[in-house]
Protein backbone atom coordinates (compact mmCIF):
# COMPACT_ATOMS: atom_id res chain seq x y z
CA UNK A 1 0.00 0.00 0.00
CA UNK A 2 1.27 3.49 -0.51
CA UNK A 3 0.64 4.32 2.40
CA UNK A 4 3.08 2.82 4.22
CA UNK A 5 6.23 4.18 2.15
CA UNK A 6 8.42 6.44 4.06
CA UNK A 7 9.28 9.69 1.81
CA UNK A 8 12.03 12.13 1.95
CA UNK A 9 12.57 14.68 -0.83
CA UNK A 10 15.61 16.11 -0.50
CA UNK A 11 16.97 19.60 -2.35
CA UNK A 12 20.00 17.92 -4.83
CA UNK A 13 22.69 19.78 -2.79
CA UNK A 14 25.95 18.85 -2.20
CA UNK A 15 24.70 18.32 1.21
CA UNK A 16 21.61 16.51 -0.09
CA UNK A 17 23.36 14.46 -2.27
CA UNK A 18 25.98 13.36 0.97
CA UNK A 19 22.49 12.60 3.13
CA UNK A 20 21.21 10.86 0.12
CA UNK A 21 24.34 8.37 -0.39
CA UNK A 22 24.39 8.11 4.03
CA UNK A 23 20.85 6.51 3.81
CA UNK A 24 21.37 4.50 0.54
CA UNK A 25 24.29 2.75 2.90
CA UNK A 26 22.22 2.15 5.72
CA UNK A 27 18.63 1.43 4.35
CA UNK A 28 18.40 -1.56 2.46
CA UNK A 29 16.32 -1.37 -0.33
CA UNK A 30 15.76 2.10 -0.27
CA UNK A 31 14.75 3.72 -3.74
CA UNK A 32 16.54 6.95 -4.27
CA UNK A 33 15.46 8.92 -7.49
CA UNK A 34 17.56 11.99 -8.83
CA UNK A 35 15.05 14.78 -9.72
CA UNK A 36 15.61 17.91 -11.87
CA UNK A 37 17.18 19.45 -8.57
CA UNK A 38 15.38 17.12 -6.24
CA UNK A 39 16.22 13.83 -4.59
CA UNK A 40 13.37 11.52 -3.80
CA UNK A 41 13.76 8.99 -1.48
CA UNK A 42 11.34 5.98 -0.72
CA UNK A 43 11.31 3.11 1.66
CA UNK A 44 8.50 0.81 2.58
CA UNK A 45 7.61 1.54 6.06
CA UNK A 46 10.63 3.45 7.42
CA UNK A 47 13.74 5.58 6.47
CA UNK A 48 16.56 6.15 9.12
CA UNK A 49 18.99 9.03 8.74
CA UNK A 50 21.63 8.60 10.82
CA UNK A 51 24.40 11.58 11.81
CA UNK A 52 27.27 9.06 12.36
CA UNK A 53 26.89 7.97 8.81
CA UNK A 54 26.28 11.59 7.20
CA UNK A 55 29.50 12.82 9.20
CA UNK A 56 31.44 10.46 7.78
CA UNK A 57 30.52 11.30 4.08
CA UNK A 58 30.42 14.78 4.57
CA UNK A 59 33.91 15.11 6.62
CA UNK A 60 32.70 16.95 9.27
CA UNK A 61 30.37 16.72 12.37
CA UNK A 62 26.21 16.72 10.94
CA UNK A 63 23.58 17.34 13.53
CA UNK A 64 20.22 16.26 12.12
CA UNK A 65 18.83 19.19 12.44
CA UNK A 66 20.96 20.59 9.74
CA UNK A 67 18.32 18.27 7.48
CA UNK A 68 15.81 20.84 7.49
CA UNK A 69 18.00 23.64 5.67
CA UNK A 70 17.65 20.39 2.34
CA UNK A 71 14.19 19.10 3.14
CA UNK A 72 11.58 20.16 0.97
CA UNK A 73 8.77 17.33 1.89
CA UNK A 74 8.56 14.51 3.96
CA UNK A 75 6.02 11.53 4.34
CA UNK A 76 5.67 9.70 7.67
CA UNK A 77 6.09 10.12 11.27
CA UNK A 78 9.45 11.90 12.66
CA UNK A 79 11.63 10.67 15.52
CA UNK A 80 14.29 12.84 16.23
CA UNK A 81 17.45 12.88 18.68
CA UNK A 82 20.88 14.08 18.17
CA UNK A 83 21.81 10.80 16.66
CA UNK A 84 18.77 10.19 14.31
CA UNK A 85 16.56 11.69 12.22
CA UNK A 86 13.52 8.88 11.40
CA UNK A 87 10.82 8.78 9.27
CA UNK A 88 7.98 6.05 9.53
CA UNK A 89 4.45 4.85 9.24
CA UNK A 90 3.04 2.88 12.68
CA UNK A 91 -0.04 1.96 10.76
CA UNK B 1 -10.96 28.88 -23.31
CA UNK B 2 -9.82 26.59 -21.03
CA UNK B 3 -5.31 27.21 -20.29
CA UNK B 4 -3.66 23.93 -19.47
CA UNK B 5 -0.51 23.56 -18.11
CA UNK B 6 1.30 20.73 -18.55
CA UNK B 7 4.18 19.73 -16.60
CA UNK B 8 6.64 17.42 -18.47
CA UNK B 9 9.92 15.96 -16.29
CA UNK B 10 13.06 15.96 -18.91
CA UNK B 11 15.31 13.05 -17.90
CA UNK B 12 18.93 14.10 -17.86
CA UNK B 13 20.64 12.15 -20.44
CA UNK B 14 23.62 11.27 -17.82
CA UNK B 15 24.08 12.52 -14.13
CA UNK B 16 27.75 12.94 -14.33
CA UNK B 17 31.55 12.92 -15.96
CA UNK B 18 32.52 9.99 -18.51
CA UNK B 19 35.48 9.09 -16.24
CA UNK B 20 33.17 8.90 -13.37
CA UNK B 21 30.81 6.99 -14.73
CA UNK B 22 33.25 4.25 -15.44
CA UNK B 23 35.39 4.58 -12.07
CA UNK B 24 31.63 3.93 -10.49
CA UNK B 25 30.15 1.76 -13.05
CA UNK B 26 26.71 3.26 -12.38
CA UNK B 27 24.92 6.97 -13.55
CA UNK B 28 24.66 8.48 -10.25
CA UNK B 29 25.45 12.20 -9.15
CA UNK B 30 28.80 13.06 -8.00
CA UNK B 31 30.08 15.08 -5.51
CA UNK B 32 31.72 18.25 -7.08
CA UNK B 33 34.44 16.71 -5.04
CA UNK B 34 34.60 13.36 -6.65
CA UNK B 35 33.84 15.17 -9.90
CA UNK B 36 37.06 17.44 -9.43
CA UNK B 37 38.98 14.92 -8.12
CA UNK B 38 39.20 11.54 -9.95
CA UNK B 39 41.56 11.15 -12.33
CA UNK B 40 41.69 14.62 -13.67
CA UNK B 41 45.51 14.07 -14.43
CA UNK B 42 46.88 13.17 -17.70
CA UNK B 43 48.50 10.01 -17.76
CA UNK B 44 50.03 9.28 -21.18
CA UNK B 45 51.03 10.84 -24.70
CA UNK B 46 53.23 13.42 -22.69
CA UNK B 47 55.70 15.14 -25.45
CA UNK B 48 58.82 14.61 -23.75
CA UNK B 49 60.50 13.91 -19.96
CA UNK B 50 60.91 17.27 -18.14
CA UNK B 51 64.54 18.34 -18.53
CA UNK B 52 65.10 18.84 -15.17
CA UNK B 53 64.66 15.34 -13.97
CA UNK B 54 64.57 13.22 -17.53
CA UNK B 55 64.90 9.92 -15.23
CA UNK B 56 61.22 10.66 -14.72
CA UNK B 57 57.59 11.08 -16.77
CA UNK B 58 56.64 14.73 -16.01
CA UNK B 59 53.95 12.82 -13.89
CA UNK B 60 55.49 9.27 -12.18
CA UNK B 61 54.74 7.51 -9.38
CA UNK B 62 58.33 6.42 -9.14
CA UNK B 63 59.41 9.94 -7.27
CA UNK B 64 58.80 8.83 -4.05
CA UNK B 65 58.94 4.65 -2.41
CA UNK B 66 55.86 4.69 -1.29
CA UNK B 67 53.71 2.33 -3.59
CA UNK B 68 49.91 2.39 -4.25
CA UNK B 69 48.28 0.58 -6.73
CA UNK B 70 45.56 3.67 -7.19
CA UNK B 71 46.73 7.00 -5.97
CA UNK B 72 43.44 8.51 -6.05
CA UNK B 73 42.52 6.09 -2.87
CA UNK B 74 44.08 9.19 -0.73
CA UNK B 75 41.36 10.90 -0.13
CA UNK B 76 40.46 13.60 1.63
CA UNK B 77 37.86 13.52 4.14
CA UNK B 78 37.31 17.32 4.29
CA UNK B 79 36.44 17.26 0.81
CA UNK B 80 37.86 19.85 -0.36
CA UNK B 81 37.63 21.27 -3.99
CA UNK B 82 38.45 24.67 -4.93
CA UNK B 83 34.77 26.34 -3.64
CA UNK B 84 34.21 24.05 -1.06
CA UNK B 85 37.79 24.83 0.29
CA UNK B 86 37.51 28.76 -0.18
CA UNK B 87 34.16 29.02 1.18
CA UNK B 88 35.06 27.04 4.56
CA UNK B 89 38.30 29.82 4.76
CA UNK B 90 36.10 32.47 4.10
CA UNK B 91 33.56 31.78 6.99
CA UNK B 92 36.64 30.59 9.27
CA UNK B 93 38.29 34.29 8.54
CA UNK B 94 35.60 36.53 9.26
CA UNK B 95 34.96 34.75 12.32
CA UNK B 96 38.37 35.00 13.27
CA UNK B 97 38.68 38.91 12.14
CA UNK B 98 36.22 39.32 14.80
CA UNK B 99 38.30 38.42 17.44
CA UNK B 100 40.85 40.92 15.77
CA UNK B 101 38.32 43.68 16.06
CA UNK B 102 37.48 42.96 19.68
CA UNK B 103 41.09 43.04 20.72
CA UNK B 104 41.84 46.13 18.15
CA UNK B 105 38.84 48.09 19.25
CA UNK B 106 39.29 47.32 23.18
CA UNK B 107 42.86 47.90 23.15
CA UNK B 108 43.66 44.95 24.69
CA UNK B 109 46.78 44.62 23.83
CA UNK B 110 47.83 47.67 25.79
CA UNK B 111 46.58 45.49 29.17
CA UNK B 112 49.27 43.05 28.37
CA UNK B 113 52.20 43.06 30.68
CA UNK B 114 55.23 43.88 29.14
CA UNK B 115 57.51 40.97 29.69
CA UNK B 116 54.57 39.08 28.60
CA UNK B 117 54.05 40.94 25.27
CA UNK B 118 58.19 40.60 24.66
CA UNK B 119 57.68 36.57 25.49
CA UNK B 120 54.99 36.52 22.32
CA UNK B 121 57.22 38.52 20.49
CA UNK B 122 60.53 36.35 21.35
CA UNK B 123 58.38 32.50 20.73
CA UNK B 124 55.99 33.58 18.33
CA UNK B 125 57.21 36.04 15.98
CA UNK B 126 60.03 33.89 14.51
CA UNK B 127 57.29 31.19 13.27
CA UNK B 128 55.87 33.30 10.41
CA UNK B 129 59.67 31.59 9.42
CA UNK B 130 58.84 28.25 9.97
CA UNK B 131 55.23 28.84 8.26
CA UNK B 132 56.79 29.88 5.30
CA UNK B 133 59.10 26.88 5.21
CA UNK B 134 56.11 24.77 5.68
CA UNK B 135 54.62 26.28 2.39
CA UNK B 136 57.46 25.88 0.30
CA UNK B 137 57.97 22.09 1.19
CA UNK B 138 54.08 21.60 0.35
CA UNK B 139 54.21 23.52 -2.91
CA UNK B 140 57.16 20.92 -3.25
CA UNK B 141 55.17 18.02 -2.99
CA UNK B 142 52.70 19.46 -5.31
CA UNK B 143 55.18 19.76 -7.92
CA UNK B 144 56.12 15.81 -7.43
CA UNK B 145 53.85 13.90 -6.23
CA UNK B 146 51.28 11.54 -8.12
CA UNK B 147 47.38 11.34 -8.13
CA UNK B 148 45.17 14.84 -8.32
CA UNK B 149 43.77 13.70 -4.81
CA UNK B 150 47.17 14.36 -3.15
CA UNK B 151 47.83 17.53 -5.46
CA UNK B 152 45.07 19.46 -4.79
CA UNK B 153 44.62 18.90 -0.79
CA UNK B 154 48.57 19.66 -0.68
CA UNK B 155 48.20 22.56 -2.65
CA UNK B 156 45.00 23.82 -0.51
CA UNK B 157 47.40 22.81 2.53
CA UNK B 158 50.41 25.21 1.00
CA UNK B 159 47.44 27.89 1.23
CA UNK B 160 46.56 27.30 4.38
CA UNK B 161 50.49 27.59 5.78
CA UNK B 162 51.12 30.98 3.87
CA UNK B 163 47.81 32.18 5.46
CA UNK B 164 49.21 31.09 9.01
CA UNK B 165 52.58 32.87 8.24
CA UNK B 166 50.30 35.98 7.48
CA UNK B 167 47.85 35.20 10.29
CA UNK B 168 51.23 35.77 12.82
CA UNK B 169 52.31 38.44 11.08
CA UNK B 170 48.70 40.41 11.88
CA UNK B 171 49.09 39.21 14.52
CA UNK B 172 52.60 40.84 15.82
CA UNK B 173 51.42 44.24 13.92
CA UNK B 174 48.58 44.30 16.18
CA UNK B 175 50.11 43.64 19.21
CA UNK B 176 52.59 45.78 19.04
CA UNK B 177 51.16 48.95 17.49
CA UNK B 178 52.33 48.05 14.04
CA UNK B 179 55.92 48.08 14.95
CA UNK B 180 57.30 46.67 11.46
CA UNK B 181 60.46 46.33 13.38
CA UNK B 182 58.85 43.42 15.33
CA UNK B 183 58.72 41.12 12.62
CA UNK B 184 62.87 42.25 11.85
CA UNK B 185 63.20 41.40 15.17
CA UNK B 186 62.35 37.58 14.82
CA UNK B 187 64.04 37.21 12.06
CA UNK B 188 66.68 37.97 13.07
CA UNK B 189 66.11 35.45 15.78
CA UNK B 190 65.18 32.66 13.72
CA UNK B 191 68.69 33.95 11.94
CA UNK B 192 70.89 34.06 14.87
CA UNK B 193 69.21 33.30 18.21
CA UNK B 194 70.73 30.06 20.07
CA UNK B 195 67.21 28.70 20.43
CA UNK B 196 66.03 28.85 17.21
CA UNK B 197 68.67 27.38 15.06
CA UNK B 198 67.62 23.48 15.54
CA UNK B 199 64.58 24.03 14.00
CA UNK B 200 65.95 26.13 11.33
CA UNK B 201 68.31 23.72 10.50
CA UNK B 202 65.69 21.01 10.49
CA UNK B 203 63.55 22.95 8.15
CA UNK B 204 66.72 24.36 5.92
CA UNK B 205 67.43 20.02 5.85
CA UNK B 206 63.88 19.05 4.64
CA UNK B 207 63.76 21.43 1.54
CA UNK B 208 66.21 19.09 0.27
CA UNK B 209 64.01 15.85 0.50
CA UNK B 210 63.19 14.78 -2.89
CA UNK B 211 60.88 11.77 -2.15
CA UNK B 212 57.22 13.58 -1.94
CA UNK B 213 55.70 11.36 0.68
CA UNK B 214 59.12 11.42 2.08
CA UNK B 215 58.74 15.18 3.11
CA UNK B 216 55.13 14.90 3.60
CA UNK B 217 56.05 12.43 6.34
CA UNK B 218 58.33 14.84 7.77
CA UNK B 219 56.66 18.37 7.48
CA UNK B 220 53.00 17.97 7.61
CA UNK B 221 53.07 14.85 9.95
CA UNK B 222 56.23 14.37 12.38
CA UNK B 223 57.39 18.29 12.39
CA UNK B 224 54.01 19.74 12.55
CA UNK B 225 52.70 17.76 15.26
CA UNK B 226 55.39 19.34 17.78
CA UNK B 227 55.97 22.97 16.76
CA UNK B 228 52.25 23.72 16.33
CA UNK B 229 50.50 22.26 19.45
CA UNK B 230 53.73 23.40 21.28
CA UNK B 231 54.48 26.53 20.18
CA UNK B 232 50.88 27.64 19.48
CA UNK B 233 48.50 25.79 21.92
CA UNK B 234 51.21 25.10 24.80
CA UNK B 235 52.70 28.41 24.79
CA UNK B 236 49.17 30.38 24.98
CA UNK B 237 47.96 28.09 28.13
CA UNK B 238 51.51 29.21 29.66
CA UNK B 239 50.24 32.49 29.32
CA UNK B 240 46.77 31.46 30.72
CA UNK B 241 48.27 30.56 33.63
CA UNK B 242 49.94 34.08 34.09
CA UNK B 243 46.33 35.69 33.44
CA UNK B 244 46.65 36.81 30.29
CA UNK B 245 43.65 35.31 27.35
CA UNK B 246 44.30 37.87 24.55
CA UNK B 247 46.90 35.53 23.04
CA UNK B 248 45.10 32.41 23.10
CA UNK B 249 42.03 34.56 21.67
CA UNK B 250 44.42 35.48 18.32
CA UNK B 251 45.18 32.12 18.53
CA UNK B 252 42.50 30.20 18.43
CA UNK B 253 42.20 30.31 14.77
CA UNK B 254 45.55 28.61 14.15
CA UNK B 255 44.37 26.01 17.02
CA UNK B 256 41.19 24.95 15.36
CA UNK B 257 42.52 24.89 12.05
CA UNK B 258 45.06 22.73 12.80
CA UNK B 259 42.34 20.11 14.45
CA UNK B 260 40.79 20.08 11.01
CA UNK B 261 43.82 19.43 8.81
CA UNK B 262 44.99 16.61 11.07
CA UNK B 263 41.79 14.72 10.18
CA UNK B 264 43.20 14.58 6.57
CA UNK B 265 46.54 13.54 7.26
CA UNK B 266 45.52 11.07 9.56
CA UNK B 267 43.39 9.65 6.50
CA UNK B 268 46.37 9.65 4.19
CA UNK B 269 49.26 8.06 6.61
CA UNK B 270 46.04 5.22 7.25
CA UNK B 271 45.25 4.85 3.91
CA UNK B 272 49.10 4.11 2.68
CA UNK B 273 50.05 2.13 5.41
CA UNK B 274 47.14 -0.27 4.75
CA UNK B 275 47.97 -0.50 1.34
CA UNK B 276 51.16 -2.88 2.16
CA UNK B 277 53.30 -3.83 4.88
CA UNK B 278 56.26 -2.38 2.42
CA UNK B 279 54.44 0.94 2.77
CA UNK B 280 53.56 0.34 6.19
CA UNK B 281 57.93 0.07 7.60
CA UNK B 282 59.22 2.38 5.31
CA UNK B 283 56.39 5.10 6.99
CA UNK B 284 57.74 3.67 10.32
CA UNK B 285 61.24 4.36 9.65
CA UNK B 286 61.08 7.73 8.30
CA UNK B 287 58.77 8.81 11.35
CA UNK B 288 61.18 7.50 13.88
CA UNK B 289 64.35 9.30 12.13
CA UNK B 290 62.32 12.64 12.17
CA UNK B 291 60.70 12.38 15.67
CA UNK B 292 64.27 12.02 16.97
CA UNK B 293 65.49 15.15 14.91
CA UNK B 294 62.21 17.35 15.91
CA UNK B 295 62.62 16.28 19.79
CA UNK B 296 65.95 17.53 20.00
CA UNK B 297 65.14 20.44 18.75
CA UNK B 298 61.64 21.03 21.07
CA UNK B 299 63.77 20.98 24.14
CA UNK B 300 65.55 24.60 23.12
CA UNK B 301 62.47 26.15 22.24
CA UNK B 302 60.06 25.19 24.80
CA UNK B 303 61.83 26.64 27.19
CA UNK B 304 58.72 29.31 28.45
CA UNK B 305 57.75 26.35 30.38
CA UNK B 306 58.90 25.27 33.33
CA UNK B 307 57.80 21.71 32.62
CA UNK B 308 59.08 21.34 29.42
CA UNK B 309 60.40 17.81 29.09
CA UNK B 310 56.33 16.89 30.14
CA UNK B 311 54.99 18.73 27.53
CA UNK B 312 57.33 17.59 24.72
CA UNK B 313 56.22 13.83 26.10
CA UNK B 314 52.52 14.47 26.04
CA UNK B 315 52.80 15.87 22.24
CA UNK B 316 55.09 13.25 21.51
CA UNK B 317 52.50 10.70 22.89
CA UNK B 318 49.26 12.33 21.28
CA UNK B 319 51.22 11.93 17.65
CA UNK B 320 51.73 8.37 18.26
CA UNK B 321 48.49 7.39 19.44
CA UNK B 322 47.26 9.22 15.83
CA UNK B 323 49.50 7.37 14.10
CA UNK B 324 48.44 3.66 16.33
CA UNK B 325 44.58 5.03 14.96
CA UNK B 326 46.16 5.05 11.38
CA UNK B 327 47.63 1.32 11.60
CA UNK B 328 51.59 2.58 12.68
CA UNK B 329 52.44 1.37 15.97
CA UNK B 330 55.67 2.96 16.53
Amino acid sequence: MSSSVALLCLQATEDGRAIAQAIKEDNEGVIITNKPAMIQIEREGRIEVNASTVSEVLGREWDPEELQLVLISLGGQVEEDDEQFVVYWDN
Amino acid sequence: MELNIANIEIEPKRHTFGHIIERFGEDRPASRYEEAMYDAQPTESFHYRPQWEPEFEIYDKNRTQIKMEDWYDLLDPRKFHYMSYVSTRASQNSANEQSFDFVGKRELAQFIQPEHLNKVFEYLTPLRHYEYGANMNNLAIVDRVYGTAMMSACLFHAEDRLGMAQHITKMILLLSNNEVSKLDEGKENWLSSSKWQGLRKAVEDSFIVKDPIRLFVKQNVVFDSFVIPLMVNEFSKELFKENESTVAMLTEFITSWYEETIKWIDNVIQVMAKESDENKELLKTWIEEDISIIEKVMEDLTTFSESKENLILEVKESLLQRLAKSGINL
